[in-house]
């Protein structure tokens, strides 16, 4: 460790290469976004990469500190493990219970109900987390 | 005795590989993590840990037949035999088949063939238990049964070093035709398949013949086949 202070970042010369190649690489990729616009299809892109900042910050983050306020202190921890557990298992369905790639005429793509499926997958979620919290409260008390 | 126990266990006993972070240095507390009452790093772990599990198991049963039932969020279930391209999309029609179906094995052969459904269907005796992998993460092994394409290639008098240009009845796409190389193309398990699970193939899984092979993509099981070209 140098005798730099806390939170001080060293910017010697492999930082700066570091961040010329990374600079590079990444302007790179954006003209190869652009460049292959028709298979890449820019606006839709830069949708999803701004969309997912705004819908964390405006959706996801007011959403968690509701259920934060909601939670008796105690509980927090396994509110957040169900949070943490439930996220992306609901973002991994979104597509499927919208129905993106159904293919008419085709009953084996996309062959199940996927809003059930979904609420009983955040259910066993629920159970899961519920059976946990239970079980580590027990032991403690125990204790 | 005691006393030398515990005298030798001190001795043998091992430095703390990493030492508290109040040893390292006075102004840290004694441990990383401060009082709170959300989830501790470990736990934090342990649930990222755990939806990683979760997931993996509501969607790997597309591929794995025996966790198929717990394969809520899966965009395919193996158990339904899928596929991805319909006949209807292809532009086949079972009409055009019943017409005036030709298999044509041509190009580099000493004796050009032209069988009819009934003549395939004499041939296809081979027994293969084979999967269709597709590129999008699903997959299902089924017992095939069909005509061997080496005893086509026999019959054919195809050299021995002869590839194979596979094309379906499919007007167009960019899956319409596939390259069998020389070694699949010699392989006992590569076949032109007329049936799957004992029934005949359905339309949508390429009636009247379509090709199943080892080692192939599920795209380069090319359905509707009716010519075999060596090359």
């Amino acid at each position: 460790m140098s005798g730099a202070p806390p939170g001080a970042t060293d910017r010697g010369p492999v930082f700066w290469v570091g961040a010329a190649a990374g600079w590079a690489l990444v302007a790179w990729g954006i003209a190869g976004v652009v460049r292959h616009r028709v298979d890449t299809r820019p606006a839709d892109l830069v949708r999803f990469v701004v969309g997912g900042i705004v819908i964390h910050d405006l959706i996801v983050v007011p959403l968690a500190l509701v259920v934060a306020r909601a939670v008796p202190l105690g509980l927090r921890r396994w509110a957040q493990a169900a949070l943490v557990m439930a996220a992306p298992l609901a973002l991994f369905a979104y597509p499927l219970v919208q129905g993106y790639g159904r293919i008419p005429g085709n009953p084996t793509a996309l062959p199940h109900n996927y809003a059930t499926n979904l609420a009983l997958v955040m259910l066993a979620v629920g159970a899961v987390v519920a059976v946990a919290a239970g079980v580590a409260a027990r032991s403690r008390h125990r204790r | 005795m005691g006393a030398k126990w515990s005298v030798s266990r001190l001795a043998l006993r091992r430095a703390r590989r990493r030492p508290s972070l109040a040893a390292a240095d006075p102004a840290l507390p004694t441990t990383a993590e401060g009082d709170h009452d959300g989830l501790s790093r470990r736990g934090f772990l342990a649930t990222v840990g755990a939806a990683t599990g979760a997931l993996t198991l509501v969607t790997v049963g597309q591929s794995v037949p025996a966790l198929a039932p717990l394969a809520l969020l899966a965009p395919r279930d193996p158990r339904d035999r899928p596929v991805n391209r319909t006949a209807a999309m292809a532009g086949v029609e079972l009409a055009g088949i019943v017409a005036g179906y030709v298999l044509s094995v041509e190009g580099r052969v000493d004796r050009p063939l032209r069988l009819t459904m009934d003549d395939v269907a004499a041939l296809a005796t081979h027994e293969a238990r084979l999967p269709i992998a597709c590129v999008e993460g699903w997959s299902f092994s089924a017992p095939w049964r069909g005509v061997a394409m080496r005893e086509l290639l026999a019959m054919a008098g195809a050299p021995e070093d002869g590839e194979v240009r596979v094309e379906s009845l499919e007007g167009e796409g960019a899956f319409r035709t596939s390259l069998v190389n020389r070694i699949q193309a010699r392989d006992r398990d590569t076949l032109l398949a007329t049936h799957l699970d004992g029934e005949v193939l359905t339309l949508d899984h390429g009636y009247p013949l379509r090709l199943i092979g080892p080692d192939r993509p599920g795209v380069n099981q090319t359905e509707w086949v009716t010519r075999l070209v060596v090359t």
